[in-house]
């Protein structure tokens, strides 16, 4: 079966270079073309189906001959926020950190559709638009399409960069807020005799301190909280009070609980202004307006779960034996850096969840893609031994050309 | 592309998992008009696709990038109307395993699509490619009859203590797990010439088929028109040595290996099927004419040839056991015509089953159908070139004529 799946992949190479610079060449800004791009691809490449939701998620399907669980494989589409969108979607800067994950779901699906190898399931290849720590395609896509289409799913492999390793997991990632409500008169609070910037400066230096005895995870290393921005929203007449918002990015461990994030969070910053007398402390999730090219608005959380999946699990075993048997030599791992769809589809719905792909997380977006590229047949072929797999039928016995 | 002419020509397909072997038949009269293979088939190798294709006298190449077989077979058609100027009446195409849902051959409508699609995963990397084939031909072509001809359906008519392995009924009857038995075209094809030959019912003969070939090899027992045990099994690896594949063997040595070294069911599926048999024997080759060419000096052929032969000669002891002694045995295939020392090495010392061969006329074997047994030999010993393509045009056009298809 290995030996078919290769002769497969040599026959699709050069299919797989023409695509390959298409999707180089165009920009992921313009999302409606460049989702045109792929759903072209797809279809050309004989998918059964090929479909894409009202959040833009593109979805191929292969067919399978029995209908005993589908599988489920996931790229990412990296789309700008809406303020980097200057409010005018889909001009402005897009960004596509990630193209081989794209290019080899897709190909994977042509690989088993041209190696005629018969399926116990479909075989739906997605590629979900998500925002930094903002999953709602991949929500959407579940929640509706998923739903109503597949009954049931076997697992889900996200073709993301793991560097032929089968990754089970990674931190979790929320943005936060901090806001300080206090009464000030031009801008001082009366009690410290300083501005509103410096008014600041105690809880910044405080979440500093904190950001320095981050609680550890053996799989996942340590978490981490970053200031990303600090914004003065100055005097507001409605209750006559000054405000600012401390926006934290924070990456967690499953042994986290968000609330409890959010509480601490709360807590520090009301025991750094228990002074004043007029201050009121809140934290909350930020939230993200997305308006995709089909017109659908959402209002979504900024918040990646952190997961990590047992590597007995037969799913996570299956997928790492059929690519160390062949070749690879793979072994399980987890993702430092980056989120993915896993802290949806497993954290959250708890389906079986691996990655494969490759290249590793420091490639990601950076000058190497085309080295990434170079490797993707082999991304393919990787991606086609863990669907059969999963999902292909045994061919024990019948592996010779001739009976 | 139909005719109201009393001869049909009927295009016989026989798929591979990367190549496509065709012949263009006239039936009644049994003449090849046309015939090739295109291979290389959604692979890229050095080369690109390639058809060679032979017509009368001539052959022509042509070279051609070809995603599937759909596509070369949309090439072919184009050859063979084109070049040739020659019509044709209908597909016939080899099917290797049907299961249970096929006994006979079958004209191609929906609801036989729809049965073949349940049977996919019987032979996972076969059936998929004749499936589609057929599926692109009934989209493609819809006004030409195709035909389906299996080729495990000679041997249903296995008897159960034959087909029946010895594990636990519940789980043998859940998986289907029993013998199949392959090659039941060619073993058909050779019953059938062998009968016409010797000028014998076939309802009388009792027949033992030697398909020997470079890659597949299987015995068959026959008695009677309808086959009651063949050396492959479950799937083709059961039974004899043949060039890559262990054939029989202890089932605990699998496990043994397994555990030993850690092989997962693919990689030990994958010594067994594609590492053992001649090749894992002999290690330089898998071709036994290789092995016979070297084994007068190299004693790892010499084991290799004995080991071949001795397999061979105890399914032909045991089928002439079952049979009560066969009326004829019949060699056929590549290795099973074209090597004359495999036939005198499985015939040595056989007089107690009533196989007597001459080695003159053994030796002298050049071509067509002959009889190499000494005149002193029970059993008639034959030599048959193997035509499967013909097997299937003479199934098709038998059902032809019984439904009226393209008359």
């Amino acid at each position: 079966m290995h030996r078919l799946l290769k002769s497969r992949i040599r026959g699709l190479n050069g299919e797989l270079d023409v695509f390959s610079k298409k999707v180089c060449d165009c920009s992921p800004a313009d999302a409606e073309r460049f989702s045109r791009l792929l759903s072209e691809e797809m279809e050309r490449l004989d998918f059964d189906r090929v479909t894409c939701d009202a959040a833009g998620n593109l979805i191929g399907t292969v067919k399978g001959y029995q209908d005993k669980g589908a599988l489920i494989v996931i790229s990412h589409l990296d789309i700008p926020s809406w303020e980097d969108r200057k409010k005018e979607f889909p001009s402005g800067e897009g960004m596509l950190k990630f193209k081989a994950g794209i290019i080899s779901g897709i190909y994977a699906g042509a690989l088993m559709k041209r190696s005629l190898l018969p399926l116990s399931g479909d075989l739906v290849v997605c590629c979900v638009p998500r925002l930094e720590c903002c999953d709602f395609g991949i929500r959407y896509l579940f929640d509706n399409y998923l739903k109503s289409e597949v009954k049931k799913i076997k697992g889900v492999v996200l073709a993301e960069p793991t560097d032929f390793n089968v990754f089970l997991g990674h931190k979790g990632r929320m943005e936060y807020e901090i806001t300080v409500r206090g009464k000030s008169c031009g801008s001082f609070f009366d009690s410290r005799g300083v501005n509103m910037l410096g008014t600041m400066f105690p809880l910044i230096s405080e979440l500093e301190k904190v950001s320095r005895q981050m609680p550890r995870n053996s799989y996942l290393g340590h978490s981490n909280l970053r200031i990303k921005d600090v914004r003065y929203s100055g005097y507001r007449q409605e209750d006559g009070l000054d405000e600012f918002r401390i926006i934290v990015d924070r990456e967690f461990i499953p042994e986290e609980n968000q609330n409890d994030i959010l509480d601490r969070a709360k807590s520090i910053a009301a025991d750094v202004y228990r002074k004043e007398p007029e201050v009121t402390v809140s934290t909350a999730l930020s939230m993200e307006k997305v308006k995709t090219y089909k017109g659908l608005e959402i209002v979504s959380e900024k918040d990646f779960k952190p997961w990590t999946m047992d590597s007995y699990r037969p799913f996570a075993l299956d997928s790492l034996g059929s690519l160390t048997e062949n070749g690879f030599k793979s072994s399980f791992g987890y993702w430092k850096k980056i989120t993915t769809e896993g802290s949806y589809t497993y954290a959250k719905l708890g389906i079986p969840t691996v990655g494969f792909g490759a290249g590793s997380e420091d490639d990601m977006g950076s000058g190497s893609e085309q080295l990434v590229i170079s490797k993707l047949p082999d991304a393919v072929y990787g991606l086609g031994l863990i669907i059969h797999r999963n999902i292909g039928l045994p061919s024990f016995g019948w592996s010779s050309d001739e009976i | 592309m139909k005719s109201d002419r009393k001869e049909k020509n009927i295009l016989v397909l026989n798929c591979g998992s990367s190549s496509l072997k065709y012949k263009l038949i006239r039936m009644p009269g049994e003449k090849t008009l046309i015939r090739g293979e295109a291979q290389r088939l959604g692979i890229k190798t050095e080369g690109v696709s390639v058809i060679t294709h032979f017509s009368g006298g001539n052959v022509k190449k042509v070279e051609n990038p070809l995603s599937g077989h759909g596509e070369a077979l949309c090439e072919v058609l184009g050859l063979i109307e084109q070049e040739d100027g020659m019509k044709f009446d209908a597909f016939a195409h080899r099917y290797v395993h049907p299961g249970d849902y096929f006994t006979r051959t079958v004209k191609i409508d929906e609801s036989a699509l729809d049965d073949l699609k349940k049977t996919l995963p019987l032979a996972a990397i076969h059936n998929p490619v004749s499936y589609n084939l057929i599926d692109f031909c009934h989209r493609r072509y819809s006004s030409v009859p195709q035909f389906a001809v299996f080729d495990t359906a000679f041997h249903k008519t296995i008897p159960p203590e034959y087909y029946t392995y010895a594990l636990p009924r519940k789980i043998a009857g859940k998986y289907g797990l029993r013998k199949v038995g392959f090659h039941g075209i060619s073993h058909r094809y050779s019953m059938e010439e062998a009968c016409r030959f010797l000028r014998k019912n076939k309802s009388s003969q009792k027949i033992i088929v030697c398909h020997l070939g470079t890659g597949g090899s299987s015995v068959c027992a026959i008695k009677e028109g309808k086959s009651i045990n063949n050396s492959m099994g479950f799937t083709p690896l059961e039974g004899l040595i043949m060039n890559t594949r262990c054939g029989d063997m202890d089932a605990g040595t699998v496990f043994y290996l397994m555990s030993r070294e850690n092989f997962s069911p693919e990689e030990a599926e994958n010594i067994l099927n594609k590492k053992s048999g001649i090749l894992g024997l002999f290690s330089r080759s898998s071709d036994l004419r290789d092995v016979i060419r070297l084994m007068g000096t190299d004693n790892k052929a010499k084991t290799a040839f004995d080991m071949y032969v001795n397999r061979v000669r105890t399914y032909v002891v045991f089928y002439s056991m079952i049979l009560r002694k066969a009326d004829i045995l019949v060699f056929t295939d590549s290795l099973g015509v074209e090597e004359p020392e495999v036939r005198r090495a499985i015939c040595e010392k056989m007089e107690f089953t009533g196989i007597v061969l001459d080695k003159k006329k053994n030796s002298a074997y050049s071509r067509g159908i002959e009889d190499i047994s000494s005149p002193d030999s029970e059993t008639r010993i034959l030599v048959i070139p193997s035509d499967e393509e013909i097997m299937i045009a003479r199934e098709v056009h038998k059902e032809m004529k019984k439904n009226g298809s393209g008359s």
